[in-house]
Formats: C-alpha cells, sequence, structure tokens
C-alpha cells in the first residue's frame, strides 16, 4: 500500500491528477444540480399558473447545468492530457499537484457560479413570469454569470495544456507503466 | 417555531406567489370600483379581474362576505400546504383562532351560542378542545393564556369577564408575535412585527385609556411580563400623552429602532394621531406605514419574506374590496370609503 501511494503521490503525480479530475467534476455536478433546483423550483411555482410559458422557463431552468458539463470537459482535459486515459505515468509530482490546485480553483468557480446562476435565473424567471414578452431579453441576467463559468473553464483547459506539453513543467524522458494495466 | 428553512426551500411557492402578485388589485381598481354608478357596473368591474370566478351573477354581490373570505381563505391555505414552513400563514390564521377563542370564552359566560366563526387552524369542533385540554398545534403561549384564564377564572367579577377576556388573550398573541419575529431571518418580516406589535399595543393602551376602563386588571392581565419602568406602563399609569421620549423607548425595547430616519418617520406617524382620540385614522396610517414596510419584499427574488409580503397584500385586499363592496351595497359615500382604504401592495 505505502509502495502504491509512493509511486502515485511522490515519485509521479499521478494520484493528485486523479484527484484533481474527481474534484472538479464532482463538485461542478453538485453546483449544478443546485442551481438546477433552485430555477426548476422557481419556474414550477410559476408553470402552476402560467403553464404556457414552458418553452420560454425551460431555457432559463436548464441555464445553471452548463457548470457540470465545464466540469466534465475539465476532467476529460485533465485525463487526455496526463496519461490517465493512455495507462501511463508520465506526470511528475510537481505537474500533479499544479494540476490539482487548477482542478480545485476550477471546481470551486464552477460550483459557485451554478449556484448563483440558478438565482440569478430565478429573478429572470420572475420577469418571464410577469411580463412573457420579455423572455428573450430576460435569459440575459443568468447569462452574464455564465461568462465567469467559462473563463475558469478556459483558463483551466489553457494551464493544463501548458503544464503538460513536451518541453513544460510535464517533461520527463522516462515512463513508468502502471502497476495492473 | 423556528424558520431555519433554507431560502431556496421556498422557490416554489416564490415563483407561484411572483404570479399571484400581478393578480392583485391596485388603488386605480379601487378609485375604478368606487365610480360604478350602479351594481350592474360594480358587477362588471368585478368581473374584469381574477374575481371572476367567485362573482359570476349579480345576484352574488350580495353575498359578497361569503365569497371574499372563500377567496381570502382558500389563497391562505393553499399557500400554508405548499410553503416550506407554515409559520407565516398560521400568524395570519391564529389571529382568528384567538379571536374565535374569545368568543366562545364570552358566550359561555352569557349562555349563548358564539355569533360567528372565523377560519383559523383549527376546527369549529376543536376549539372546545383548546379551552378543556388544549391542542398540541396551537402555540404554547396562547395554551397558557388558556390556563391562566382558567386559574383566574374563579377570583373574577363576571361583568369584568368579557373585558379580561380581551387583555389576556390580546397579550398573549401579541407574546405569539413577539416569538415569532424573535425565530425569524428576514430582517424585512421582523421590522415588520416588530412594529405591528407596538402599533397593536399603542392601540389597545389608548383604548383603555380613552373608555376610562379599569386600569387594575389591565396593568394585572395586560402587562404582566413587562419591566416596573417600562414606557408601555408610564402610559397606562397616569394621564401621561406619548411623548416622542417615550416613543424612542417603546421601539428601543421592541427591537425595531433601526435607524434615525426610520425613527423620525414612525413618531411622526403615530404621534400625530396619539395626542388625540384613537380614531379610524391611527388604523389606517399604521397600516399604511406597514405596507410601506413589507412592499420592498416584491421585490425579492425568493424567500420567506416574497411570500409574506403577498400575505399581507392579500390581506389587504381582502379588506379593501369588503369596504368598498359592502360600502357600495349599503349605499355609503363615496369619500368616506376612500379615505378608509389602505394602500395596496401593488
Amino acid at each position: 500500500m505505502i509502495e502504491l501511494l509512493k509511486l502515485y503521490f511522490i515519485q509521479t503525480g499521478f494520484g493528485w491528477v486523479i484527484i484533481g479530475a474527481v474534484f472538479v467534476v464532482t463538485v461542478s455536478c453538485i453546483g449544478s444540480a443546485k442551481g438546477i433546483l433552485i430555477s426548476s423550483s422557481q419556474a414550477a411555482g410559476i408553470l402552476s399558473e402560467k403553464p404556457e410559458l414552458f418553452g420560454k422557463m425551460l431555457v432559463l431552468m436548464a441555464l445553471p447545468g452548463t457548470q457540470g458539463f465545464y466540469g466534465f470537459i475539465c476532467a476529460i482535459m485533465i485525463a487526455l492530457r496526463t496519461g490517465i486515459i493512455g495507462g501511463k505515468l508520465t506526470i511528475p509530482t510537481t505537474v500533479g499537484v499544479s494540476i490539482l490546485l487548477i482542478a480545485i480553483c476550477a471546481g470551486v468557480v464552477e460550483y459557485l457560479t451554478a449556484v448563483i446562476q440558478g438565482k440569478a435565473a430565478t429573478s429572470a424567471i420572475n420577469l418571464t413570469g410577469k411580463q412573457p414578452e420579455e423572455g428573450g431579453r430576460a435569459i440575459l441576467i443568468p447569462a452574464l454569470v455564465e461568462t465567469y463559468a467559462v473563463i475558469a473553464l478556459l483558463i483551466s483547459i489553457l494551464l493544463i495544456t501548458w503544464l503538460t506539453r513536451e518541453g513544460g513543467l510535464s517533461y520527463t524522458p522516462q515512463t513508468i507503466p502502471l502497476p495492473g494495466f | 417555531m423556528k424558520h431555519d428553512k433554507l431560502n431556496y426551500e421556498w422557490c416554489y411557492i416564490s415563483g407561484r406567489v411572483n404570479v399571484l402578485e400581478c393578480q392583485l388589485l391596485s388603488m386605480n381598481f379601487y378609485e375604478r370600483l368606487l365610480s360604478s354608478q350602479n351594481i350592474g357596473n360594480l358587477f362588471a368591474n368585478l368581473n374584469n379581474t381574477h374575481l371572476k370566478k367567485y362573482f359570476t351573477h349579480v345576484k352574488h354581490l350580495y353575498e359578497f362576505e361569503m365569497l371574499l373570505d372563500d377567496y381570502y381563505y382558500d389563497r391562505l391555505y393553499e399557500i400554508r400546504t405548499l410553503a416550506p414552513d407554515t409559520g407565516f400563514c398560521d400568524l395570519f390564521l391564529i389571529k382568528n383562532d384567538v379571536i374565535n377563542l374569545k368568543n366562545i370564552l364570552k358566550a359561555s359566560i352569557s349562555d349563548r351560542e358564539p355569533d360567528r366563526y372565523l377560519r383559523g387552524t383549527i376546527d369549529k369542533d376543536k376549539l372546545n378542545a383548546v379551552w378543556q385540554v388544549g391542542v398540541k398545534s396551537f402555540p404554547e403561549v396562547l395554551n397558557e393564556a388558556v390556563l391562566y384564564f382558567k386559574g383566574e377564572m374563579k377570583y373574577l367579577k363576571k361583568a369584568w369577564m368579557p373585558f379580561i377576556i380581551d387583555l389576556i388573550f390580546d397579550s398573549a398573541y401579541l407574546k405569539y408575535i413577539e416569538f415569532v419575529c424573535r425565530d425569524n431571518s428576514a430582517d424585512i418580516i421582523r421590522r415588520y412585527l416588530a412594529i405591528y406589535r407596538i402599533t397593536r399595543v399603542i392601540k389597545i393602551i389608548m383604548r383603555v385609556l380613552t373608555l376610562k376602563l379599569a386600569k387594575g386588571p389591565f396593568e394585572k392581565y395586560f402587562l404582566t411580563g413587562l419591566n416596573a419602568n417600562n414606557a408601555f406602563r408610564e402610559l397606562v399609569s397616569g394621564s401621561t400623552q406619548l411623548s416622542e421620549k417615550m416613543l424612542c423607548e417603546m421601539l428601543v425595547e421592541t427591537h425595531c429602532y433601526t435607524s434615525p430616519a426610520e425613527y423620525e418617520n414612525i413618531v411622526k406617524i403615530l404621534s400625530a394621531e396619539l395626542s388625540k382620540k384613537i380614531s379610524y385614522r391611527y388604523d389606517i396610517m399604521t397600516d399604511n406605514y406597514l405596507m410601506d414596510i413589507i412592499r420592498p419584499a416584491k421585490y425579492t427574488p425568493f424567500g420567506a419574506e416574497k411570500v409574506f409580503g403577498y400575505l399581507c397584500g392579500l390581506t389587504t385586499e381582502f379588506f379593501n374590496l369588503k369596504l368598498v363592496i359592502g360600502g357600495l351595497i349599503r349605499g355609503v359615500e363615496n369619500n368616506l370609503l376612500r379615505e378608509r382604504l389602505r394602500k395596496t401592495y401593488v
């Protein structure tokens, strides 16, 4: 067990990277679920009185769900660039820890923006409920929050790419095959 | 009763309330209603609103009280069922329970049937159980008041009983509001309830002073629990008029003194009427002031305050509709009705 931990966390950064990938996808998905809970509950209340607004409400309800996908993209990116999918331990510890930090920051931003977007969506839902003709403009309110979730995703992708490219921090001449793969 | 529900648990009911808010009637509508030339006109005006499902025929206008009761209590019970915390709706309904309880007690003293029953949290049949054994769903402070009154009954003169029943149960209800106010997490509701409480306490005190009722029982049964140097006591103890200093002390005591500007506002509104006799103008001014306090709640996207704000708006609408329809049917002069109208929520 200790040998395995040494291999994953000290000799290579494989363990850190795995934790990072799992963290970013878990936290983002929880945030999205919470955001959707907030917006869809509010929308359900309005739909109980005005069911004809379902089409307009659907987009607003679904908007906080995007952060879950961003977390998923981030996790896939980590897996692709660090060799998890290839099954090779090519990541040094420093890069592994750096990727974990990036994943934590991205995860936290995605979580918070999802919840905040859910709350912003309720305002837009209220506006659409009162003035259905303003539904198109109302989408802009939660969409503005989306910007910051996208920025977090982009910067994490760029940083992961820079960290794992050949000649970057991750460059390592020797590869150690994963035990059991 | 602790209102510790998370804000997003209120989302569903807030969404529903958001749509229902649009149906609340504005001041312009009441003006239109007041300008109705005849019953047919009044009916036509009502038929353009959400009330049309209650008033389907002109003859229904003569049953307006029953129909408006249906409208108001249906909404109240519906929101009570859907809300994650029933505390706020109970505030409106327990007031009726207290009135019912007082009616039952007063009726039993004078060996007659209670004249009316208002819909509350307790069924008509179960109200007797409150008196006999107490009901768990009833707030503790009100069950205690029943027990207290039972204990005191044997020492009281029969002639004083109705007066003392009022004092004990009004006092218990105001204490119940204090508990709700203390437990509440939403600032706007806390402020509303604190000011509501103080306005009602002042009203009861001033009524006792105006009617020159016996101060002994009043002090014993209404002011129990207040400090010896309490401002309310001072007001009762002599012919002291309500001064700004006294009002300030009361406000500090009830934790609703939030800013000098707000204090000045309350003083201006209350003391304008309090130096004279309590009149209907006092009720109008305080109701309007309370409505001004709670109105910003409609801009909150979701939460307990949004629902509470709507319920306050609905209660005002219920009052205004009864006033205007009842007044017009009985041929009361428009101006008399107009000056008694309360400010609306929307």
